[in-house]
């Protein structure tokens, strides 16, 4: 196990490098052009040419990479060519607000889909069944941005009410106070993904409740728990555990939505605004850092493949 | 121009406006005191996060607002509900009063005294001396992207501790409002000493009514009252959290529920809202005031088939100016012709004063129709329109229409939407291929409004103008100090451009603003100025 999570790893290298070549050019293929932008901010038209050696720009391309790869193996992200803070001091405060917002969304979508899932399957086309199936259809089908609108404004207009927004309280200041902001957008992005896992884990525990070595489980007379749970349930787990990891991608980019409505300072907003600004140091910073926790998620994945079943850790 | 015009009626008329400044600076306490205002509380506002907080080194309207809560101007402008929202009567701030020579060339300013930076290093609470003046001056004119607004500065001099001289090359009637504006603040040189810039929120010291608390980039900025401020009993509140929530739903929410008391960073609520906000909070006050962003269909008017002005002419006839005001703006807005905003009404000439022009302001398609076929154009032609539909839906509902006017007299315009940055960078700076549609910056002074969009070669000149003759009145209206020449020569303008129709103007709608009913003393405001307006209000719940 060790050594293929090592063997991963390795390949991690390879994936990072077209992962910064992309990066890098595709935010210079975005038509607009942050020297025009400085320069409308700054002063009409005046010292373009200056401001583009200033800023490093007026060297070839392949330059440019190479000393920013130089600097990032000197542990350097770079700097905001508009704020001049450090890109890495900007991304360390606004990642645990991602990261919190990702994970508790993770937690939503899990503590609703798996229980659903597998109750679902236990009483397969009953009205149980078909509500279930129905509420996960529903959550595919609501768009989040509506959804978390629709939770800010209602409650406003009825009753005067709105969730707390705009005085964000970081998790290390005031833990709970910290994790109620983040409930309702929480949910709002897990409930999509719910929609998803509790299909997928009906659908695998369908499968898996009708193999052999199920049956021969409830034939020896073990308690539906150790049934369900131990030996269904644990081989079911492969293609959800997938299709959980799969979508990290999804919970980050549906966090910039989620940070806009609900005015969280996470990396979403940030890498966004960056964007607008044509800000290429910090674009490549957070680009780079999220490229590398979605490759090792996944890693996070494959390595959890082994523990849930014997016969990948047997094959490794 | 006659420089006896600039020395004779130009010194009376500015030690006129000296003199109602220094009355209306006056007034403002008393209009507070008859109010009983109160001190403390904390008023939340929503605000805009900046890209920058060096206001030499952004034209970013989102560095002003921000930074006027700390630095302070030489001049500001007049604040209160007792003055309207385009009311720009400049009053003494840091300085105590100005005198122009005779030529119009030599401001000689002389500055409050006894006025102390912020406690803190590197000033540690010094003094604000003639010096600090001089280096934010240089600066401004070195830096800032607003430079030609102060004239042609030839050099600062200090002669002593507490005056200030400015010499330009040419008389420029702007002058002195301009360094009202928030861009125009003054900045201890200590700070970019130490930091190397103005950048960081670090730099934010100064010597206004609030001093910097904190600042949360995504969050938020605090500002809490300073007490060393000149300004002896103000500001009122306490603290003002200016808070960067962006989405306009949220923002709407928040104040619906009470948890913030300003609903944008100038007040404004959605005129779609209006009803049902009515409904859900009677009893917060809603009020209609005049926005200054002109509407304006820019064209490519150094090249085919908007060189004609036949053509020109022919899209201005094509729009019902007085039915789009009347049915789609429920009465509440301007036909505005441009270019001089028509809240700015001390400079506005009315459209029965424009001459030729003014036909060209009717509605009349079949005679648009008749100047197209003249043109060239018996059947209409196709043009793309550029526009950023980012500034809203009421933008891009106010584009539709004009696009269907147009459409009757047989002009189709192709609406290109483009991406803020590109847009930006572009379109609004006249690089685009047949026209653009949107809203102009703000200015609070005419000149913004008329050297920025018509005269040859200025960045803002989006329909790319050049006309000899417009130039020399453009040039004119800057030199006359005296105001009643210098509307002589803006009325020209107006009748010029009227006539010419180097864009075409099209009707906008006054702006909605709310707040709630426990801050009092507020009224909304055109400029960026947002210290020197918070600093009046209280909060009494």
């Amino acid at each position: 196990m060790i050594r293929y999570a090592l063997k991963r790893l390795l390949l991690v290298v390879p994936t990072l490098v077209l992962v910064s070549l992309f990066v890098f050019g595709i935010i210079r293929a975005i038509p607009g052009d942050v020297v025009d932008m400085m320069l409308e901010q700054f002063q009409y038209g005046k010292d373009a040419a200056e401001l583009r050696a200033k800023l490093g720009l007026d060297r070839p391309l392949l330059e440019q990479y190479l000393v920013w790869v130089k600097r990032l193996l000197a542990g350097d992200l770079g700097q905001s060519l508009w704020t001049n803070r450090p890109a890495a001091q900007d991304i360390a405060a606004r990642f645990p607000v991602t990261v919190t917002l990702s994970l508790l969304s993770i937690l939503i979508s899990l503590l609703v889909a798996l229980p659903v899932g597998i109750l679902a399957a236990l009483r397969q086309d009953t009205a149980g069944d078909y509500t279930a199936r129905s509420f996960a259809i529903g959550a595919l089908s609501i768009p989040n941005f509506w959804l978390a609108t629709l939770i800010v404004v209602l409650p406003s207009f009825y009753f005067n009410w709105a969730p707390p927004i705009g005085n964000f309280v970081a998790l290390g200041q005031d833990p709970l106070g910290s994790l109620a902001q983040f409930v309702l957008p929480a949910i709002c992005l897990g409930i999509t993904q719910a929609g998803v896992i509790l299909r997928m884990t009906r659908g695998m525990m369908l499968e898996v409740l009708r193999q052999d070595y199920v049956r021969t489980a409830w034939a020896k007379g073990l308690g539906s728990r150790v049934v369900v749970l131990r030996h269904a349930l644990r081989n079911a787990m492969i293609p959800i555990v997938t299709v959980i990891g799969g979508q990290m991608p999804f919970y980050v980019g549906g966090s910039i939505v989620m940070e806009h409505i609900f005015g969280l300072p996470g990396l979403g907003s940030f890498v966004l605004e960056a964007i607008s600004r044509r800000d290429y140091p910090v674009i490549q910073a957070v680009n780079l850092f999220v490229a590398l926790l979605v490759i090792l998620s996944n890693l996070l994945v494959d390595v959890s493949y082994g523990a849930l079943d014997p016969r990948v850790r047997q094959h490794e | 121009m006659s420089d006896t015009a600039i020395r004779g009626i130009g010194r009376r008329d500015f030690l006129k406006t000296a003199a109602v400044g220094a009355a209306a600076a006056a007034a403002i306490p008393t209009v507070a005191a008859a109010q009983q205002p109160k001190r403390g509380g904390v008023l939340k506002h929503m605000g805009l996060e900046p890209p920058s907080f060096d206001i030499h080194a952004t034209v970013s309207y989102q560095t002003q607002l921000i930074s006027s809560f700390v630095h302070r101007t030489l001049f500001k402008f007049v604040n209160g509900p007792k003055y309207g929202p385009s009311d720009f009567t400049p009053v003494p701030d840091l300085a105590l009063k100005a005198e122009v020579s005779k030529d119009g060339r030599t401001y000689t300013i002389t500055l409050r005294q006894g006025v102390r930076w912020e406690n803190k290093p590197p000033v540690n609470g010094r003094e604000l001396v003639a010096a600090d003046v001089k280096y934010s001056l240089e600066r401004a004119v070195k830096k800032s992207g607003y430079a030609s607004l102060l004239g042609q500065v030839e050099g600062v001099e200090t002669p002593d501790k507490y005056t200030v001289r400015v010499r330009l090359a040419d008389a420029f009637a702007p002058f002195l409002h301009n360094l009202a504006e928030a861009w125009n603040g003054i900045l201890p040189r200590e700070v970019e000493d130490k930091l190397g810039d103005f950048k960081a929120a670090e730099s934010l010291i100064g010597c206004g009514p609030f001093t910097l608390e904190r600042y949360e980039p995504g969050v938020k900025a605090v500002f809490a009252r300073n007490p060393d401020y000149f300004q002896k009993g103000l500001p009122y509140l306490d603290k003002v959290e200016w808070l960067f929530v962006k989405d306009r739903s949220t923002q709407l929410s928040l104040f619906r529920a009470g948890q913030v008391d300003i609903p944008f960073y100038d007040a404004r609520i959605p005129r779609s809202d209006v009803g049902s906000f009515k409904k859900s909070n009677p009893t917060y006050p809603v009020a209609y005031w005049d926005w200054l962003a002109v509407r304006s269909l820019a064209m490519r008017t150094d090249k085919p088939p908007f060189n004609d002005v036949r053509v020109r002419r022919a899209l201005s006839l094509a729009i019902d100016r007085k039915k789009w005001v009347k049915e789609y703006l429920e009465g509440q807005g301007f036909e505005d012709h441009g270019p001089v905003p028509a809240p700015m009404r001390e400079w506005k000439l009315p459209t029965k004063d424009l001459g030729e022009g003014a036909r060209w302001l009717e509605y009349n398609p079949a005679l648009a129709k008749k100047l197209l076929a003249e043109a060239g154009f018996p059947n209409g032609f196709k043009a793309k329109c550029t526009h950023w539909p980012g500034y809203g839906p009421e933008y891009v509902e106010e584009l539709e229409l004009l696009t269907f006017y147009l459409k009757q007299i047989g002009v189709e315009l192709q609406i290109v939407n483009e991406e803020y940055g590109n847009y930006i960078r572009g379109s609004f700076l006249g690089k685009y291929d047949e026209t653009t549609w949107g809203p102009s910056s703000i200015f609070t002074e005419v000149d913004g409004y008329l050297y920025n969009f018509l005269k040859t070669g200025q960045p803002n000149n989006r329909s790319h103008v050049s006309d000899t003759k417009l130039d020399v009145m453009l040039d004119a209206q800057r030199r006359y100090i005296a105001k009643s020449s210098r509307k002589k020569v803006i009325d020209d303008i107006q009748r010029h451009e009227a006539d010419q129709m180097y864009y075409v103007y099209t009707p906008y709608p006054k702006n909605l603003a709310s707040w709630t009913p426990w801050v009092k003393n507020y009224q909304p405001k055109n400029s960026f100025d947002r210290g020197a307006q918070l600093e009046v209000v209280w909060i009494e719940k």
